[in-house]
């Protein structure tokens, strides 16, 4: 690999992107910066600049690598270049992924690297004074493009190639529910009997009906996607999606506040016309435990790598084991009732 | 090292990302400080509770209609050990490490109790189960009152829009 000869990760980088672009052989990092929210996975922003063809030229490119730790999420960092490169082709906005590179020679770690979208995912900028109608607009626009992912054609984007396909309505949570509860079982440091509860009371209740199979984005929420001005441009963190029912993304953005940009009736009124689908409470109640079983399973992971790692690990991931597992613990309590 | 953190550290990390793990630092420190005050009393509260919740259980669970079942009866005798694992605290000066241990052996039967439940349940015995069940979601709110206080310093807010102040 060239970029072994290489110091500086900016150096590595600025190697590998050279190979992968025509005209930019003299390309350089100029700045690489960590993006600060979102802890899935690191993001890191790389600021480049080469002679092309049209005289000077710039760019930024998004770097998605694991922690050096290990993903929070139990999903593989190719799975989600994939969902991204699969979406490319569809009406959902989201940044271009361009190469994905499985060697972890270059930068420490495998990595991938996307397009940088123009615009802002912070949510300070929405709730400013005086922005009730920009945040309404986004709700409003928020609605319609679920509803696009939510009747997307999966089949044609390509997503079976490489996600579990539910054969039965009770599957499109069920697959799921299999797969976080073997992550809870295979990381478990110790007994947590209100993770043990939950998943017994999702089993016990997972939905029968689910009238459609959807491609579902899987973390929606404030902070998740990017606008400029007052239009969404691109809709991020992907690496929990999945097919399934389309009502975990509405207990996700829930969970995660898209309600204060517009009622949540009015959000649904703008998804159910956009989409020909209808909204269903109580699958929603559903997937709102769904998610805090969820968060209660990446508690173990972090914290055993305190162990695992002798101790060398981020801080702030063991604050994100604790911090959102035990309160989504009390949460998901109060989910089911007495 | 709370107040040097704060005041000497913090303000004048320049990187953004260090300072964020900056502030993370400050609230796991009063995380920690929180733990070394209230882990043990917590510890000694929460194995009072899980032999009391887990002898009412074993009382429900032994009775009609389980008692001929074989998983129940199992559950039963597990429950029976762990109880006489636990009657008697050990002499002299209990650690923390004591307490953990003398508790999660008290949880994992917990958690055998409420997987057995569901294997009760799916032989049709759910109805029978409403008791036991309340009897478990009564502790484990209790269970999860004590552990928040520990840890509450390290919650993280997904509410618009102050949330992003530590990303």
């Amino acid at each position: 690999m060239n970029c072994l000869q290489d110091t500086t990760v900016e150096e590595r980088l600025a190697t590998f992107l050279r190979t992968k672009l025509d005209d930019a052989s003299d390309l350089v990092v100029e700045k690489l910066h960590r993006n600060v929210g979102g802890m899935s996975r690191e993001t890191w922003f790389a600021d480049t600049a080469w002679t092309g063809r049209n005289g000077r030229e710039r760019q930024t490119f998004t770097i998605r690598a694991d922690h050096p730790e290990g993903s929070v999420v139990p999903v593989p960092l190719e799975y989600e270049f994939k969902v991204y490169h699969a979406l490319a082709d569809t009406d959902v906005p989201v940044a271009r992924a361009l190469w994905f590179e499985s060697d972890p020679r270059c930068l420490g770690r495998p990595f991938y690297v996307r397009e940088t979208l123009d615009g802002t995912s912070a949510p300070k900028a929405l709730f400013r004074k005086g922005e009730d109608e920009l945040r309404r607009s986004m709700g409003r626009q928020l609605a319609r493009l679920l509803a696009r992912i939510h009747v997307l054609d999966w089949q044609a984007a390509g997503f079976p190639a490489f996600m579990p396909v539910p054969r039965t309505p009770e599957d499109a949570a069920r697959l799921e529910l299999a797969r976080w509860r073997k992550h809870y079982e295979e990381q478990r440091i110790e007994a947590r009997p209100v993770a043990t509860e939950l998943y017994s009371w999702l089993n016990r209740n997972a939905p029968r009906d689910v009238p459609r199979v959807s491609l579902v984005w899987g973390d929606v929420g404030l902070g998740n996607f990017i606008f400029r001005g007052d239009t969404v441009v691109g809709l991020t963190d992907w690496e929990q999606a999945h097919l399934g029912d389309p009502m975990k993304d509405w207990a996700s953005a829930l969970y995660r506040g898209i309600d204060n940009l517009l009622p949540r009736e009015e959000l649904f009124a703008e998804w159910e016309q956009e989409s020909g689908l209808k909204i269903d409470e109580e699958r929603i109640h559903y997937y709102s435990v769904f998610i805090d079983a969820q968060y209660v399973s990446i508690s173990h992971p972090m914290i055993r790598r305190i162990v695992d790692l002798d101790g060398r690990i981020d801080i702030s991931l063991v604050r994100l084991g604790m911090g959102f597992p035990f309160h989504c613990q009390h949460h998901g309590l109060e989910a089911l009732g007495p | 090292m709370q107040y040097s953190l704060k005041t000497y550290v913090t303000p004048h990390v320049g990187d953004k990302w260090g300072s964020y793990v900056a502030k993370v630092m400050t609230r796991m420190l009063k995380h920690l400080e929180l733990r070394w005050k209230l882990e043990g009393p917590l510890l000694l509260e929460d194995i009072a509770d899980l032999k009391a919740v887990l002898g009412s259980l074993r009382a429900s669970l032994s009775a009609a209609p389980f008692e001929k079942d074989e998983d129940a009866r199992k559950l039963v005798g597990r429950i029976d050990t762990a109880l006489a694992e636990t009657r008697e605290f050990p002499v002299g000066y209990l650690s923390v490490e004591t307490l953990t241990g003398i508790d999660e052996v008290l949880r994992e039967t917990l958690v055998a109790v409420i997987e057995t439940c569901d294997l009760l349940a799916e032989r049709g015995l759910e109805q029978a189960l409403a008791r036991a069940r309340a009897q478990i979601r009564s502790y484990l709110r209790r269970e999860v009152d004590r552990d928040n206080q520990l840890v509450e310093p390290t919650f993280m807010s997904f509410a618009p829009p102050s949330s992003s102040d530590e990303g």
